[in-house]
């Protein structure tokens, strides 16, 4: 692999998990995913359609010697991309199902104070 | 009646082998305990609910860092307390440090005193040595990565104020066993009045965490950013 190839693929390497680590945030970082997976699409319908000039042209845009090589790498880029994005979306449901418990467990505690006498009662807000 | 004005958190997960007498202690010193029973398989809420403390029960198992937060937004609710400690439910924790902690927080006016088994030799020399040696790794961690100056990392015994508490600490996002890391980045960041206070841990139980773990507290430390 060039030197230019190289800093092709640790630039798609950075945006991937720079967009995993950030998704999620914030409604533009979910917009740039959103593109992501429509370029990433029409990547792949432009692939079917025009697939002998792609073959020819991947491998000379990415700087590595064969075709074949270029698509597993960027495979195993966006395939990891994609894993870690997952791995954040369950962390951030995770939280949200813990969050909804533990409502559930202070109200009911909160139900049971009432049934304690007023002193104990009174001094809650 | 001793120590009123202060909470004392117990997360509890799977331990009625140890609940009896972790409560049985806290009560010679201190009279609000609070059990935050995480979503335990066996008989420690049932135990707990007989001693007469108050419990608060999880469905499901959350995690240590959940059941600490929901231990202190329950101790936000109660304009008595001004001091939350939150002490684990296995038993390793002495009531003594406890009592002291909250003592020198009150007289000192501190906002946070949390416990170190590194200030004194004699206290560390149990500790088993690849616990020790991920302990003093993960000090380092935390002072590289979120500029936290403890001798100790992950102690669970720790004393907060009411203060700190509800503009700091509170929410709590790591529901795990990172959330130690979390808690002493926050009180670093607020710059609050924070002191260590040397405190023994015994190592008799079964149930302590594996300190490989350590590596999933670092990752996901990382990964949610505090």
């Amino acid at each position: 692999m060039t030197t230019l190839g190289k800093v092709i693929f640790l630039l798609i390497v950075l945006s991937m998990y720079g967009l995993s680590f950030l998704v999620a945030r914030t409604s533009s970082i979910k917009a740039i995913e959103k593109i992501f997976v429509i370029f990433f699409g029409l990547a792949l319908l432009f692939s079917i359609i025009f697939s002998e000039k792609v073959w020819d042209l991947l491998p000379k845009m990415l700087s590595v010697g064969e075709a074949t090589d270029s698509v597993l790498y960027l495979f195993i880029i966006v395939s990891t991309g994609v894993n870690l994005i997952l791995v954040r979306k369950i962390l951030e449901l995770e939280l949200r199902i813990s969050k909804i418990v533990q409502h559930l467990s202070i109200n009911k505690s909160f139900a049971n104070i009432k049934e304690l006498n007023q002193n104990e009662k009174d001094s809650f807000k | 009646m001793i120590n009123s004005d202060s909470l004392v958190i117990v997360p509890a997960f799977n331990e009625e082998e140890n609940i009896n007498g972790v409560i049985n202690e806290l009560k010679k010193y201190f009279k609000n305990i609070l059990v935050i029973d995480d979503g335990s398989e066996d008989n420690t809420a049932l135990i707990a609910e007989k001693l007469e403390v108050q419990i608060v029960q999880h469905l499901f198992n959350l995690g240590q860092g959940a059941a600490i937060e929901t231990g202190l937004e329950l101790f936000l609710k109660n304009k008595f307390y001004q001091y939350a400690i939150t002490f684990d439910g296995d038993g390793q924790n002495k009531v003594i440090d406890a009592f002291n902690m909250v003592n020198l927080a009150r007289e000192e006016g501190l906002d946070a005193v949390i416990g170190t088994r590194f200030a004194k030799k004699e206290h560390y020399y149990n500790i088993p040595i690849f616990k020790k040696l991920i302990l003093r790794l993960a000090v380092l961690y935390e002072r590289f990565f979120y500029s936290v100056k403890l001798t100790d990392a992950h102690n669970g015994l720790r004393v907060i104020s009411k203060n700190i508490t509800e503009k700091n600490i509170l929410p709590i996002k790591n529901h795990d066993m990172a959330h130690a890391t979390e808690i002493s980045y926050k009180l670093f960041k607020s710059k609050c009045r924070l002191r260590e206070y040397p405190i023994k841990v015994e190592y008799n139980n079964k149930r302590s965490q594996n300190p490989v773990n350590a590596v999933n507290i670092a990752f996901f430390n990382l990964f949610r950013r505090l």
